[in-house]
């Protein structure tokens, strides 16, 4: 059974003022009533309105659900029987049998957890073959109309990329956003928003960095070139590589489409949170990557949600780093993304024994693989036994038992070397990481069968 | 230059100018590029710099130059803080409003238990010790982080600076509540430390400050610090710069507030011959005189009294002579136990009650001269004069100061009597002493004084002041206060003070209950 931390309940709220009310509201004398259970937590609490509020959290999905009118999600409520349920464990009943009202919400998220989403009333109205095959069609040609589109901006950025070549990169400081802008909108009109991607990224380039920024700039545009020949021949490839190949060009599959999907790679497993990476796409937009490794399949896999004025947040909350679940993976000849399909309780000890590579020889024998599969891959996950902080003049490393060693990137802050090195005291540690280019990112440690995540 | 080099170059310049011989690449690409289908220069270079960048990201080795390895840390002698402990730091670390005090309270329970801090939140600790407003913190952190902390100070500069040199880099105020601290949490550090400073201060004004620091119950080792710096000064000149005068004062009222100083013994002795004790007349009780000379004697004379002891050589005070001035200056610095000792047949009650009337001291005057010697009582058992005085006067602002020399529970009842439900600033500031937990009436008193019926709001820094003397309420308090919290109102000054006040008083006093519960 949960039971979240402040620290996990204060993630959870919409925000400071819910978090707030929500502290204010997690007295035990304010409810009419509360109980739990091993799946959801219950009470009843008088609001304004004639009839108390029921409110519900199921404790291993993390959800919500209150009869009080608020718009906030979850509400001051939900985030006060919590931290209730938190704080004063011991004034909380066991009770098995639950009331009418909460049997009734957790046998509807079981069904659309089962069924991957609620089902849509539309889809469920029998249609005749007719507006079935015109469906089709429809679907059809939205989906060649799509292609050609895709194809045009493809070509298009091709033959700028080859402009840009034969002039030469070396005007490339000079031309600033403006250069660039036109064609990242014409990729965003060509619905190929990986492509688009790739042009922004010129922008992003450091270009007073001497020593670096003629490589990056070729990096980039070596990675769009291929992404281009790959996608002109993507008829010629098998269906997982072709489905990669589209998703390196901006074509989104939906949540709910992927859970429904029979036919996409599922795993249910022990999975430990390796770390979260969180990245400022733009001055609205958030991306949250979580890393998670299956404990008895030695799968990696990552979760990524993106956070922004128009998207709702949902963080990922688990009371410890290891959970119970099932995760659909994206379709890839190299299946990384997922969603999660199910998720049961969780624990802090790890289960099974773990493999770790044994040193950068091997760990670079495995990228050499990777990136023969994927030639977009960027970071990949990789565990590794017996690493240790090392430091040349200028930078942090770590070093395998070989006394081979690998730089560390410098996103990973210096705060987070001596939170390392606070635990590590400087002595080998089997530990997490990110390959990121040429350089690595720690995420965590294991220490027994116990794994200890960075803070970011 | 490798191939990837020669890429980037040919790149940099353009195909235009420059070209790229497929036939240099490794014969692994060369596989590839020479059955390349593209006929124009820009197509061949994309997809033969594709491959190489490919072939040698995949190919790419790690570095294995020498490099020296960090010596590592060396074992915990001590035990690290249990995981129920770890998690409620990190509780009160992630605290939207960190409380100074709590967080000190915190690790003063953890160092009572011998444990170290947890590795985990070293990092953290450290780094919050040096920001503005915890640098108090220091002195606490010392006994408690163990081996792993400080060996990773030694890898940190920054912290090294904070925990050892923090009244260099500190605000004056930040200097002196961190030396106080360290005082207490470890009198040889601060003294070697304080030492040090004083040797290195060139400026005597910053000089005087940091003997300041010492004022009140020295250590034998640091009485002999005072006595050697006392005796090191150089004999007194006509034309000494004023700050010379001042420090040789300083150091004098130092060592005569050391009861067991040879200074402090010897004025005490040449003391004696003023205070008179008239013979029981007709039944009558005892009755102490005191008698000053109206001109300098061999005792109460400018060779001692200005050139020695750094006093004024003219009497401040209007209406005092400067002798009585002097004599109110050396009573007032001297330690009472010393009057106890010398005099003892006189308690200090009626020796205070005489000076109180006696006429050299009947002027207008006498209230602050009165308030100094209190002050000089602070350090010692002598309360009972300054109940007596407190009774009869009352306390203020100029004069509250001499309640330190109350005991915790005459402070207490002194304050709930005197003060009429009013707490004032310079009272709030005596109820702050270090480790004192209030009792509960006492609790509870000062809650109503600040819940007081008001028809303005409640001010931001009135409310924060009452948040932060949260360390001394009683925790039986807690009911108390959430019956308080729950209290139907729709006073919208009242729902304030149950929002703003009593619902953060609460979670903090619950914080430290887990604190208490766990170490």
């Amino acid at each position: 059974m949960n039971r979240l931390t402040d620290t996990q309940i204060a993630q959870l709220a919409p925000d400071a003022a819910a978090l707030k009310a929500g502290k204010d509201l997690a007295n035990e004398r304010k409810w009419n009533g509360f109980a739990y259970n091993h799946r959801v937590l219950w009470g009843e609490i008088q609001g304004s309105g004639k009839d108390p509020y029921r409110t519900q959290v199921d404790l291993n999905n993390i959800a919500f659900q209150c009869s009080c009118p608020s718009r906030k999600f979850p509400c001051k409520h939900g985030i006060a029987l919590l931290f209730l349920f938190g704080n004063k464990f011991s004034l909380f009943r066991e009770n098995n049998e639950e009331p009418q009202w909460v049997n009734d919400w957790m046998q509807k998220r079981q069904e659309k957890l089962t069924q991957g989403s609620e089902p849509d009333p539309a889809e469920n109205t029998e249609l005749d073959p007719k507006t079935i095959e015109k469906r089709n069609k429809d679907k059809a040609k939205r989906k060649d109309e799509r292609l050609a589109l895709e194809l045009a901006g493809a070509e298009e950025l091709e033959r700028f990329l080859k402009d840009l070549l034969r002039t030469g990169l070396l005007q490339l400081p000079e031309k600033g956003s403006t250069f660039f802008d036109p064609m990242v909108r014409r990729m965003v009109d060509a619905k190929a928003n990986g492509l688009a991607n790739y042009v922004r990224n010129f922008n992003k380039i450091n270009y007073f960095n001497n020593s670096q920024w003629q490589s990056k700039a070729l990096q980039n545009a070596l990675k769009a070139w291929t992404l281009i020949q790959a996608f002109k021949r993507v008829g010629e490839m098998e269906q997982n590589t072709q489905e990669q190949i589209f998703s390196q060009l901006g074509r989104t599959i939906q949540k709910k489409e992927l859970l429904e999907n029979p036919n996409a790679l599922s795993i249910k497993d022990q999975w430990i949170l390796l770390g979260k990476l969180s990245e400022q796409l733009d001055d609205q937009m958030t991306m949250h990557r979580y890393w998670f490794l299956g404990c008895s399949t030695g799968k990696s896999a990552v979760l990524i949600n993106f956070e922004s004025p128009f998207e709702p947040y949902e963080p990922l909350v688990l009371t410890g780093t290891i959970m119970e679940a099932e995760l659909v993976f994206y379709p890839s000849n190299d299946p990384l993304r997922v969603q999660i399909k199910s998720q049961g309780p969780s624990f802090n000890q790890i289960p099974t024994s773990i493999s770790f590579l044994p040193d950068w020889t091997a760990a670079q024998e495995q990228v050499a693989q990777q990136l023969a599969i994927s030639p977009w891959a960027d970071d990949m996950p990789q565990l590794l036994q017996q690493l240790r902080l090392v430091k040349s003049p200028q930078s942090w490393h770590l070093m395998d038992q070989q006394g081979a060693f690998w730089p560390i990137n410098p996103l990973f802050s210096e705060n987070q070397i001596f939170y390392l090195l606070a635990v590590t005291g400087a002595k080998p540690v089997d530990m997490s990481l990110l390959r990121m280019g040429d350089t690595v990112f720690p995420l965590g440690i294991f220490t027994e069968n116990t794994y200890q995540i960075i803070p970011q | 230059m490798n191939h990837w080099d020669q890429l980037v170059k040919t790149a940099l310049l353009g195909t235009e100018k420059s070209e790229f011989d497929l036939k240099t690449l490794p014969d692994a690409i060369r596989e590839y590029t020479d059955h390349f289908p593209e006929k124009d220069p820009e197509s061949r270079f994309y997809t033969a710099a594709s491959l190489v960048y490919l072939y040698e990201k995949a190919g790419q080795l790690p570095e294995n130059t020498p490099i020296p390895l960090l010596d590592p840390a060396p074992d915990e002698t001590e035990m690290v803080c249990p995981t129920a402990v770890e998690r409620l730091l990190v509780t009160l670390l992630s605290e939207q409003n960190r409380q100074v005090n709590l967080l000190a309270y915190c690790f003063q329970q953890i160092a009572r238990k011998h444990w170290v801090l947890p590795y985990t939140q070293l990092t953290a600790i450290f780094n919050l010790s040096i920001g503005p407003g915890f640098k108090s913190l220091q002195p606490f952190l010392h006994p408690i982080y163990g081996n792993r902390g400080a060996w990773l100070v030694n890898l940190n500069p920054s912290w090294k600076v904070s925990t050892d040199q923090i009244w260099e880099t500190g605000t004056q105020v930040e200097r002196r509540k961190w030396l106080i601290a360290l005082r207490l949490e470890n009198p040889t550090q601060f003294l070697t430390i304080l030492k040090t400073t004083i040797e290195q201060e060139r400026n005597a004004r910053e000089r005087k400050e940091w003997i300041r620091v010492l004022n009140g119950q020295l250590s034998s080792e640091e009485l002999h610090f005072i006595q050697d710096l006392y005796e090191q000064l150089p004999s007194p000149k006509e034309h000494d710069k004023p700050i010379v005068q001042e420090t040789r004062r300083l150091l004098t009222e130092i060592l005569l507030s050391a009861p067991h100083s040879v200074l402090s013994n010897d004025v005490a002795a040449k003391l004696e011959r003023y205070v008179l004790l008239q013979k029981r007349i007709l039944g009558m009780r005892a009755k102490i005189v005191i008698e000053i000379p109206a001109q300098p004697d061999d005792f109460l004379c400018p060779e001692i009294m200005v050139q020695l002891f750094g006093f004024e050589a003219v009497s401040p005070t209007p209406g005092l002579t400067i002798t009585e001035f002097w004599f109110c200056e050396l009573a007032r610095c001297l330690h009472p136990f010393l009057w106890e000792t010398v005099f003892k047949d006189r308690p200090w009650s009626e020796i205070l009650g005489a000076f109180a009337k006696s006429n050299a001291l009947h002027s207008g005057s006498k209230l602050p001269l009165l308030q100094h010697i209190a002050h000089a009582l602070a350090r010692t058992l002598y309360r009972k004069g300054i109940l007596a005085y407190v009774q009869e006067y009352g306390v203020d602002e100029a004069n509250y100061f001499m309640l330190n020399a109350l005991h915790n529970d005459e402070l207490e009842k002194m304050v709930m009597n005197q003060s009429q439900g009013i707490l004032p600033d310079y009272l709030k500031e005596v109820l702050q002493r270090p480790n004192w937990t209030w009792s509960k009436p006492f609790s509870r008193f000062v809650l109503q004084c600040f819940m007081a019926p008001r028809t303005s709001g409640f001010p931001y820094q009135e409310l924060n002041k009452m948040l932060a003397m949260h360390i001394h309420l009683d925790l039986s308090m807690l009911p108390e206060l959430e019956d308080l919290r729950d209290q139907p109102t729709k006073h919208p000054l009242e729902y304030q003070m149950q929002r703003s006040l009593i619902a953060p008083l609460i979670h903090l006093l619950q914080l430290r209950k887990s604190i208490n519960n766990l170490i």
